[in-house]
């Protein structure tokens, strides 16, 4: 399964690019799985969002630009797009 | 509780009356600073006693509180912020705006807790509060002055050590969303610069040297420090590497960024305006209030008059000057910034307003000329207008409600307006807990004061079909937002703070020395809460203005996903939150819940508005026995 991931402010300046795309092999896949991923591709996005697996407090993702997870072992259902964004949507 | 405190505060208040020239310095009970704390809360408790609520905000007997913190002076993080309280000549009822930094310094240190003002000084004038001395002073030759060259020739003229809250040429000729400017920095929301323009006061200059004392300064500086060690970690990187103006992509991209009036919740334009676009095109600077290690404010240089200009970038400034009005050159948008900031005009509420009569115009209900969606150069010109109160400048200087209570036509179902104040860059049909934030607040559609949005983006619940049993995360994040603006500390700090109420009052024990506990501050919260929306009740508010324009509430909407908020859904929201605050089915509060929270004195009969009221004496305080009047 190849999954688009889109990075957003803080999420994009780590990673160094505004989207990406990962291959999943496993299924039913899970956001652990894009975490996973993306240790090895976007490494200083994953040094300072992911923490034992998972979402550290201040970056949330969100499944098809609808519906926020923060889970590791959230399931992606039958979304195909993964966003990263700060949590803080302060204005 | 009615000896004065001995730690943190000065125990009073300075009060000058413009009309009789009367000076008064008045104590402040240990009970009032502790229950309502400062900033946002004793600003409400004093506007309050000062007979706020009797008074139009434009009549001569109406206060202007100017409300400091226990936390100002300190070495916390941020505290360095002060809030201004008066009745909003947009919405009639309350209104707090916030602002930092050095001018929270200066005046807690002319050795007071609180200044109010009341009448007007019978010619442009500047307040002079040095220490203990206050003085007017002619304003004549400032009158007129962009808010940066006024404080520019304060300086010169004061000497060091003054700082000085300003208004521009939009708080003397009333816009009512006027700003008080400092350094910059605007307490921006709801008009209180226009308040202080009808008072003739063109500035306020404070210069002092009394330094309250803590009660235990080893502890404040141990919190102080481990504070601002956490605020440079994760939780404020937005912040501080790209500021507020990050979420425009990410609103765009979930459908929730403001555009064309609300007409839409995406624009195909964002990237020409986005932080990240104008980072890779132009020079850039980074600033932070008095006092602050997060350092959020971001300044993007633009040409006038030929030179390079910094002009501090906002989200809610880009949104609104940028996609709700449809212009999407960088240039003529931070031109629009730069020009609201020396003007000292609401970035959101002129933006707002403008926006709402473009699309008049598209709709053919007023004819705008070249005031249309897109034309960045013409929002240029009609902000000039606007302050002026020129031409079309002048019905759009009374906000958007009066506008399209003036154009008719069903033009008030689109007005992008809560009680009268324009809605921040938030998309209420896709951000429910918000939408539900934004009706019920006593000061209006408003993001700072409803912190709803923090639960509408999370997992928390389903942003777009919000349920009435969630409406207590309504009344949570408004309380927390509550006691930030009350301490005074910058919400910034809230993903630092991780379990706020308990952190709080560890910095309030070491600072006053009281017992207090979170369950205190929990309290607290919401008597500031409450005795807000009690405020709006004595001033005449109504059930059916707590709710959204009708656009928000139709099934459906033509341009993007399909709007699950109705009229009846929402209203079943507002009542969920009313009964989650113990409320009754009006939104009025049953007495024995303001006997409960210490506001008996806020109960009382409907007081008519009368701008010829004579004054009555303000309740409640003593005389200060140093009493300088």
């Amino acid at each position: 399964v190849y999954v688009t991931v889109e990075f957003y402010g803080i999420a994009r300046a780590r990673a160094g690019t505004p989207t990406a795309v990962v291959e999943l092999e496993q299924e039913p896949a899970v956001l652990s799985h894009v975490l996973q991923a993306l240790a090895s591709s976007h490494p200083d996005f994953a040094r300072s969002s992911i923490e034992n697996g998972e979402l550290v407090s201040s970056v949330i993702a969100n499944l098809d630009g609808q519906r926020f997870v923060r889970s590791a072992q959230e399931p992606l259902g039958a979304a195909r797009t993964v966003l990263f964004l700060s949590a803080d949507a302060g204005g | 509780m009615t000896h004065e405190p001995q730690f943190g505060y000065h125990g009073r208040l300075l009060s000058v009356d413009l009309d009789s020239g009367q000076v008064c310095w008045l104590a402040l009970s240990e009970w009032d600073l502790r229950a309502f704390l400062g900033g946002s809360g004793l600003g409400t408790l004093l506007l309050f006693r000062f007979g706020g609520a009797r008074y139009e905000p434009f009549s001569d007997g109406a206060p202007l509180v100017f409300a400091f913190s226990p936390l100002v002076g300190t070495p916390l993080t941020t505290s360095a912020k002060f809030a201004v309280v008066s009745r909003s000549p947009l919405t009639g009822y309350i209104n707090d705006a916030l602002a930092g930094s050095a001018f929270a310094l200066a005046g807690k240190r002319c050795g007071c807790d609180a200044l109010i003002i009341t009448g007007r000084a019978p010619r442009p004038s500047i307040l002079v509060v040095d220490d203990r001395h206050v003085g007017l002073e002619p304003a004549d030759k400032l009158w007129g002055t962009a808010c940066d060259e006024a404080e520019r020739q304060l300086r010169a003229r004061f000497g060091s050590g003054f700082q000085f809250a300003v208004i521009g040429p939009g708080g003397e000729t009333s816009v009512r969303y006027a700003t008080i400017s400092h350094d910059g920095r605007h307490a921006g929301r709801g008009g209180s610069g226009a308040v202080m323009g009808r008072k003739h006061l063109k500035a306020i200059a404070m210069r002092g040297t009394q330094r309250t004392k803590w009660a235990d300064t080893d502890r404040l500086v141990q919190i102080a420090q481990e504070l601002s060690e956490a605020s440079f970690g994760p939780a404020t990187a937005k912040y501080r590497e790209l500021g507020t103006a990050a979420n425009l992509l990410a609103f765009n991209r979930l459908q929730v960024l403001p555009t064309r009036n609300f007409q839409q919740g995406q624009w195909s334009e964002a990237e020409r305006i986005a932080p990240e676009t104008l980072a890779a095109s132009r020079g850039r600077a980074r600033a932070s209030c008095t006092c602050c290690t997060i350092g959020c404010e971001h300044l993007y240089d633009v040409k006038r008059e030929g030179r390079a200009e910094g002009v501090r970038v906002e989200y809610e400034s880009l949104f609104a000057l940028g996609s709700l009005c449809g212009v999407s050159d960088p240039d003529l948008v931070l031109a629009a910034i730069g020009k609201c900031d020396r003007l000292g005009l609401d970035t959101i509420s002129a933006g707002g307003t403008i926006a709402f009569a473009m699309e008049c115009a598209e709709r053919g209900l007023w004819d705008t000329g070249p005031l249309r969606f897109g034309n960045g150069e013409a929002v240029l010109r009609t902000l000039d207008d606007i302050a002026a109160r020129r031409g079309l400048g002048a019905p759009l200087a009374e906000g958007s409600r009066r506008l399209a209570l003036a154009i008719g036509q069903g033009s008030l179902q689109f007005a992008p307006q809560v009680k009268g104040l324009e809605l921040p860059g938030y998309d209420p049909r896709s951000l429910q807990l918000t939408a539900l934030g934004f009706a019920v607040n006593p000061r209006g559609a408003d993001h700072n004061r409803s912190g709803a949005y923090e639960v509408d983006f999370s997992e928390r619940i389903d942003r777009r079909k919000v349920v009435p049993e969630d409406a207590y995360l309504a009344v949570e994040t408004e309380d927390k937002a509550a006691l930030f603006d009350s301490l005074i500390l910058c919400k910034f700090l809230r993903g630092v703070l991780t379990d706020m109420y308990p952190q709080a009052a560890q910095m309030l024990q070491a600072v006053t020395g009281w017992d207090v506990t979170a369950d205190e501050l929990r309290k607290a919260a919401r008597r500031i809460v409450a005795a807000k929306k009690q405020f709006n009740i004595l001033a005449g508010w109504q059930r059916e203005e707590d709710t959204l324009p009708m656009r928000f509430l139709r099934p459906t909407d033509e341009r993007q996903q399909p709007n699950t908020l109705d009229q009846a859904r929402f209203a079943s929201l507002v009542s969920a939150y009313y009964n989650a605050r113990g409320w009754d089915a009006d939104g009025r509060i049953p007495d024995d819940l303001l006997a409960e929270l210490g506001l008996a004195e806020f109960q009382g009969p409907h007081f008519p508005s009368d701008p010829d009221a004579p004054q009555s004496p303000p309740r409640s305080f003593n005389r200060c026995p140093s009493c300088l009047s």
